[in-house]
């Protein structure tokens, strides 16, 4: 295709390069464009006024004789100076000055409308910092979280040009207008970050270099409410009070000191910043820290246990041994019981490999406290005794009962033989009991009626229990003890008429 | 702009207008009271410079409105201030980490207008008959009539699904769940997510690729177009390209759960990484990884990947953790583990109460049969002598023998006041005897 011939014309006449440089530093988006801009509207703008005035010739303003008492040259000047305020020359700088208000107005609603901003003010602030070099924003970085800033500061909805103050305990990271160098900067087209490690103390940002996210370097802790997990054997159990105290990950071999308490890797807060993938909920710009893999860690962990070795229980539960006829209590280690689940699971927390994973996010961990297990009971329709809490304190009950019961078979044999001594203590009390006490204070106390009262509770008694006792077989009575109770029993009649 | 609550005298654009109309009739005001002698020659002139002047001021405030380089794109938005100017503008508006910020009306701007993306979104444009360009992160003039489709994220996103305890009564229309069946037909359900990104490179899909996390992101505008263009409509709600993958995620959950019975899910759980790396192995572009069923899957097919591929969508990882099941099945478990724990503890328990009450029961037998002999030896011998005592001797025999016994009567509490309560009524009694008729009866044969 052919060259147009006036802009092939234009190339040999006009020195086109050093125009185009000087256009590019004229619209550089840093405080020196800034300041050549200003510079230049200013300078034109009086240069203007200036030849207003020379047209109109330096119309007088002030009186005569009040010039006649200045000095030279205050008279000269000052008959000067104020004819440019004269409503001749002052009448003509009104459509220019309508237009460079006009013009920055224009912008401004452009740039608001741009950018959904709900205070026109950000947006001409903008507008005059970005072109003039005037009234810069300066924000001054104290907390992560973004919405807690002045929503209408430029800096924060559009970008530079303006001042950051990164506090200490902060880093900020932000991005440039785009990802190529304008200048021979290497550094001018890339994620930068504003930290301590980066120098410290207030910061220039270009135009359009914008606040991506500001992240707290500072040791961070956090709690999860609760953690559901399935035992080996299928059991629901839930962490409770879970806590987890990391920051930014600091580089490994970074020490820390009063000079340097937060340091960073940059590339750990990009990964932050950038890698954790996005939900669908997350509004703000504020980064959270991926502790999902800490979740799943722990429930990975409690699912290789069947919740035994997960509780860690002692077991101390009664089991059948083939050799002893009764039971045998499973004896303690001889090192005592070994409760290391949560030690194991705490230690899981500092592995190399667990170590890895969490640089690969950006962080590292400085503790986990891995919180109270809790087995609910709430089985479906079911007495909540029967759960897992419910079973644990019946068994230990039932271990109570059966103590008396050891591996030992002569101190077994001994409390039969006092179970026994309890029995036979038990009936032949009962027996004594029964007499003594009708005696003194039975219904015929100190009345002729205990004559027969007494006999008939020990015939009673002794029939009765042989019953119970015996049943019909009377194994073990002394031979003439049917004739001797008959006896007795003769005494238990009594006359009511005529009695004896 | 969003101020449609405010007064309308607090409106940026009444008050601009309001100031133009102010300095004009300042200047028209001015102009006469100077008494020119052209004036309308002078008016002239100063609009022509006023205008001069707008169109320069215009032209420099442009360039920092918008973070433009390159010259045409400073013309062109030169061309859009000054449309603006003159109300002629079209869509204005930014997108920023996938989201479009805009007015409500925004999109229906018909004039040429602009688009500034950040750097971790993008965006499909069409007009009224057809999609126009898939664009991503800069700045992009629109032509009259060309609008926003839709805007994308560059960034990696996930989606996600909590599992939850299958329910006994039927699902609700519209229920979106993660339960499953296993082989023997129980209702599971899993926490499932699935991670994946806009696919960089569909020409050169390959999992070993590892893309950056940070911008500059590589961006595809094939990706772009068909996520837009593949988003899918239906009558209660529209499924975004961003919400296919996890839909795809739970269908192949169900299907690979199928595969698989309750009781070995329970007691391998490493079976849950299983079906994990079963969905991912379809769901991934090749290089995949060896599966030891690798060979069912392969023949099974690769159609889910296909569909993402079509709808420009890379899945990345996929997760299954966290298994639900019935309450009723939970409940079996503990008590299985209750049984387990305690079964044998009760069963002995009981047994070893039931042994001590029996040698209790023995116990009081041989107390009862010793208190039979003790008791009445002396009287039976009596007997057997011939003897007939009376009721006073029988007792005082019988009592005499209680005093003895209960003195010597091993573990008995207070014996020896018993034993003296026993003395004390055969001494009564003794007296009794001389007293009352009635002790000293003999019964006849």
């Amino acid at each position: 295709m052919s060259a147009n011939p006036l802009s092939q014309l234009a190339r040999y006449v006009l020195p086109l390069a050093e125009i185009e440089a000087v256009l590019r530093t004229f619209l550089r988006r840093d405080r020196t464009g800034a300041g050549l801009r200003s510079g230049f509207v200013v300078i034109t703008f009086l240069l203007y006024w200036l030849t207003l005035g020379l047209i109109a010739d330096f119309p007088r303003v002030l009186p005569v004789e009040w010039l006649a008492r200045l000095p030279f040259p205050l008279d000269l000047i000052a008959d000067l100076a104020t004819s440019l305020f004269a409503p001749r020359v002052l009448v003509h700088l009104i459509p220019v000055f309508a237009a460079l208000w006009l013009a920055f107005r224009l912008g401004a609603h452009y740039l608001a409308d741009l950018f959904e901003l709900e205070s026109f003010s950000t947006a001409s602030r903008h507008v005059s910092a970005a072109l003039f070099g005037l009234n810069y924003s300066v924000l001054r970085v104290t907390s992560s979280k973004l919405e807690q800033y002045d929503q209408s500061n430029p800096i924060l909805r559009i970008g530079g040009p303006g001042y950051l103050d990164v506090h200490l305990g902060f880093a900020a990271v932000c991005e440039p207008m785009e990802f190529v160098a304008e200048t021979p900067d290497p550094e001018a087209g890339k994620i930068k970050v504003y930290g301590e490690m980066d120098g410290k103390g207030v910061r220039f940002l270009s135009g359009f270099e914008r606040l991506r996210a500001v992240v707290d370097l500072r040791n961070q802790i956090r709690e999860i409410d609760e953690i559901r997990a399935l035992t080996e054997d299928g059991i629901e159990v839930f962490a409770r009070d879970v806590q987890m105290a990391f920051r930014v990950y600091g580089g490994g071999d970074r020490q820390r000191s009063l000079n340097r308490p937060f340091p960073y890797e940059q590339d750990a807060l990009k990964t932050l910043i950038y890698g954790n993938p996005m939900t669908q909920l997350r509004a703000g710009r504020s980064p959270t820290f991926p502790l999902g893999g800490i979740t799943g860690s722990i429930r990975s962990f409690v699912e290789q246990l069947d919740l035994d070795e997960f509780l860690a229980l002692p077991d101390w539960r009664l089991s059948v041994d083939q050799g002893y006829p009764y039971f045998k209590p499973t004896p303690p280690p001889v090192d005592g019981y070994d409760y290391r689940t949560r030690v194991e699971l705490r230690d899981l927390f500092y592995t190399e490999e667990m170590k890895a994973g969490l640089r690969k996010k950006g962080l590292e961990l400085a503790w986990v406290g891995v919180g109270t297990w809790e087995i609910r009971d709430n089985l479906t329709g079911q007495d909540p005794k029967s759960g897992v809490g419910g079973t644990l304190i019946e068994a230990w009950r039932d271990l109570q009962r059966s103590k008396p019961y050891t591996t030992d078979a002569k101190l077994e044999e001994e409390f039969l033989k006092g179970q026994k001594r309890r029995g036979s203590g038990q009936i032949a009390q009962q027996f004594f009991r029964r007499i003594t006490d009708d005696w003194k204070g039975g219904p015929f106390q100190q009345g002729s009626g205990r004559c027969w009262r007494l006999p008939d509770l020990i015939y009673h008694f002794f029939v009765d229990r042989a019953h119970e006792f015996l049943g019909d077989h009377r194994k073990g009575l002394p031979t003439s003890f049917e004739e001797t109770l008959t006896y007795i029993g003769k005494f238990t009649e009594h006359k009511v008429l005529g009695g004896s | 702009m969003a101020m449609q609550t405010i007064p309308f005298y607090r409106r940026p654009g009444f008050q601009t207008a309001f100031g133009l109309l102010f300095l004009m009739a300042v200047y028209l005001w001015a102009l006469l009271s100077t008494r020119s002698p052209r004036p309308l020659l002078v008016l002239a002139l100063d609009v022509l410079l006023g205008g001069f002047t707008l169109i320069l001021m215009v032209s420099l405030t442009a360039q920092f409105v918008l973070p433009v380089r390159g010259w045409s794109d400073r013309l062109s938005v030169v061309q859009r201030l000054l449309s603006y100017l003159l109300g002629t503008r079209g869509p204005v508006m930014s997108i920023d980490d996938g989201r479009a910020v805009e007015d409500i009306r925004e999109r229906e701007r018909a004039g040429a207008g602009v688009l500034l993306i950040d750097h971790t979104s993008a965006a499909v444009l069409r007009n009224n008959t057809g999609f126009t360009r898939a664009i991503g992160p800069g700045i992009y003039f629109t032509y009259p009539g060309e609008r926003l489709a839709e805007a994308l994220s560059l960034r990696r996103q996930v989606r996600s699904i909590q599992g939850k305890p299958p329910p006994d009564e039927p699902l609700e229309d519209g229920d979106f769940t993660s339960q499953a069946l296993t082989q023997d037909g129980i209702p599971i359900s899993a926490d499932l997510s699935v991670t994946f990104m806009l696919h960089p490179n569909p020409d050169n899909p390959s999992s070993s690729i590892e893309y950056p996390l940070w911008p500059p992101y590589p961006f595809s505008e094939v990706s772009a177009a068909r996520a837009v263009y593949g988003r899918s409509y239906g009558e209660g709600e529209d499924l975004p390209w961003s919400q296919l993958p996890l839909r795809l995620v739970v269908d192949l959950w169900r299907e690979r759960a199928k595969r698989r019975r309750l009781q070995d899910l329970l007691r391998d759980r490493s079976l849950l990484q299983q079906i994990k790396h079963e969905i991912e192995y379809l769901l991934k572009p090749p290089p995949r990884p060896a599966l030891k069923n690798y060979g069912e899957l392969d023949e099974r097919g690769f159609w889910e990947y296909e569909l993402l591929k079509q709808r420009g969508i890379l899945a990345l990882e996929v997760s299954v953790s966290n298994l639900r099941l019935p309450p009723r099945i939970r409940d079996e478990a503990i008590i299985k583990w209750r049984e387990k724990w305690s079964g044998e503890s009760r069963r002995v328990s009981s047994q070893t109460q039931a042994r001590a009450k029996d040698y209790f029961r023995y116990g009081q037998e041989e107390g009862f049969l010793r208190l039979c002999h003790e008791l009445t030896w002396e009287l039976s011998e009596a007997l057997d002598r011939g003897d007939r005592p009376d009721r006073g001797k029988t007792m005082s025999m019988i009592l005499t023998a209680a005093a003895n016994l209960s003195a010597s009567w091993p573990g008995m509490e207070d014996s020896e006041a018993i034993a003296e309560e026993f003395r004390t009524m055969v001494k009564e009694i003794r007296d009794l005897r001389k007293k009352e008729k009635c002790w000293s009866y003999t019964p006849e044969d």
